[in-house]
């Protein structure tokens, strides 16, 4: 029931009437609908605030169909030139008028570009949930980027001193042996990954690093939490390929065994590879790759184990392969939140 | 997943960094941007570049932005400020041009339109357009992208009280000059039950 009277000021003011006229929203024409059974003397003012909002609105430009995702296309280009070290202004078409306004702008963009070279000496690469991307270093090691990570280096990284950079999230490193055997650093929160030339997989998130070597060797330094000397002074774990390595600065937890590489390197793929994997684990990675939250109602499905693979565009592999092992109903309760529930809950 | 979050927490994930969220953003502010946008300047590249500053603008120097509780307050008024500088030309509202159609065909105008709808729609127009352009752009800000009176105050660059003379003043000319127009054609409480109807199947 709707519960008062509308004056035309009033209509004009409220958001309901707004999405009725403007936006045409079904459910907005049926507020009014109702509306007017309850009040059906307000028929013309109705119609004349309606078509008062209209005539405010007045002859509308709609845009074209392809106008919003070209403009957004190139805000893209012009925010990943940004991040990096480069600012182009793609632009339509250059005109007189907005040439010198071209020019001031690329100025005051320039301006932020050196600003952020120049304060903070780094480079940063960030990727969203659903985004990955490879950055090429400039000696020519590959990092491929995971799904809402960042990654910094240092703009002199060149310089000659070791080859340093910082990760959080998770990517896969792949590091050019350099003549004089070069290192090169990763720094986590939890550890510091020294090689000289090798293929590793790094994953920070949940409060730990967990370190997978695919060939070549790697040195692993642990930042203890209070200790006072610097990563030096322990003696660091080598790793040999097959090795994952865990390691929380928070909790000291350190842990050891031997994996299938390809199997933590296989997200690159854009496909995630379980073998024996905890259920519980294999709902955190699904949470840390695709952005989705499934909430699982009784714990004891979580030590259950999962092997197999998970297209990352398909979620539903994971879903069919549960509910037909372990007999429990999958509810879509959002647009990227799921509920797992017994069956007999259901 | 961003259509659950209030303005406040949407624009906290694009400060932290979430291109997603800035994404959803612009689409759902996109099109009324772009409206805005061609009333402030009816040029569609021009409005197009300033929609594409906006935003690269807002993701490269998300560290530095404030939060904020209305994002289409923050939009509208920086796409203005921008245009505007672009411009040189400060607030000047475009008078619509003579070979542009008056509401572009919408469905329930097919149902109803006749000669002489479309001739009171035209007298309607000049009724707008005979308006002075910051009190068309006052009503436009208030009553159509639904701002409140102190964020179109801002844009307007009033203070409050006079964001309300001047709405008032010009909501009264309006009701006075449409009054006649609107209410000598006897479909028009019709049309407007007819609108709903269509959109009620529509949805």
């Amino acid at each position: 029931m709707i519960s008062r009277d509308f004056t035309i000021d009033e209509l004009l003011q409220h958001p309901v009437f707004r999405q009725w006229v403007i936006e045409r929203d079904a459910n907005a024409a049926a507020y009014w609908q109702e509306w007017l059974q309850q009040y059906p003397h307000r028929a013309t003012d109705l119609a004349k605030a309606r078509e008062m909002l209209l005539l405010i609105g007045g002859p509308s430009h709609a845009p074209a169909a392809t106008d919003a995702a070209e403009t957004w296309d190139r805000v893209l280009q012009s925010i990943d030139s940004g991040s990096g070290r480069l600012v182009q202004m793609p632009r339509n078409r250059m005109r007189r008028w907005s040439s010198y306004a071209a020019v001031i702008t690329g100025i005051l963009i320039m301006t932020y570009a050196i600003y952020f070279f120049v304060r903070k000496d780094t480079l940063h690469y960030d990727t969203a949930m659903g985004e990955m991307r490879t950055v090429e270093l400039p000696d020519r090691s590959l990092v491929r980027l995971n799904v809402n990570s960042t990654l910094r280096y240092s703009a002199k990284l060149d310089n000659g001193g070791p080859r340093e950079v910082w990760l959080e999230g998770e990517a896969f490193f792949t590091v050019q042996h350099q003549h004089n055997n070069r290192r090169f650093i990763v720094h986590t929160t939890d550890v510091d990954i020294q090689v000289v030339g090798t293929e590793f997989n790094v994953n920070t998130r949940r409060v730990k690093t967990q370190v997978v070597l695919s060939t070549g060797v790697v040195k692993l330094m642990l930042n203890k939490k209070g200790a006072s000397g610097t990563a030096s002074e322990q003696s660091p774990i080598t790793m040999k390929p097959g090795d994952m390595v865990t390691y929380s600065s928070a909790t000291e937890e350190l842990s050891n065994k031997k994996v299938d590489p390809a199997a933590y390197a296989s997200w690159r793929t854009g496909v995630l590879s379980y073998d024996e994997t905890p259920v519980a684990e294999v709902i955190r990675s699904l949470q840390d790759n695709l952005g989705v939250v499934i909430q699982l109602k009784d714990d004891s499905l979580g030590l259950q184990t999962y092997t197999g693979s998970i297209p990352i565009n398909n979620i539903d592999v994971f879903f069919k392969t549960l509910e037909r092992s372990f007999n429990v109903h999958i509810r879509k309760t959002g647009v990227n939140t799921y509920e797992i529930v017994n069956q007999e809950d259901k | 997943m961003y259509g659950s979050l209030d303005d406040k927490a949407l624009w906290a994930r694009v400060i932290e960094g979430d291109k997603n969220a800035l994404a959803f953003i612009y689409d759902t502010y996109f099109p009324s941007l772009y409206r805005y946008g061609m009333k402030l300047r009816p040029d569609s590249n021009l409005v197009k570049d300033s929609i594409h500053d906006l935003f690269t603008g807002i993701w490269l120097s998300r560290e530095r932005l404030s939060a904020t509780d209305s994002i289409r307050f923050y939009l509208l008024a920086s796409l203005k400020r921008r245009i505007s500088r672009q411009q040189g030309l400060l607030n000047r509202l475009a008078i619509p041009s003579s070979t542009t159609p008056p509401f572009a065909s919408s469905h329930e105008e097919v149902l109803i339109s006749e000669q002489a709808d479309r001739e009171r729609k035209e007298k309607l127009e000049k009724v707008i357009n005979s308006l002075p352009r910051r009190q068309r752009e006052i009503l436009y800000l208030r009553y159509y992208e639904g701002l409140d009176t102190q964020e179109t105050a801002a844009i307007m660059s009033l203070s409050v009280s006079s964001a309300y003379v001047l709405l008032s003043k010009a909501l009264n000319y309006l009701k006075q000059h449409s009054d006649k127009l609107i209410c000598l054609l006897p479909g028009a409480a019709g049309s407007a039950i007819l609108f709903l109807t269509y959109s009620l199947l529509r949805g």
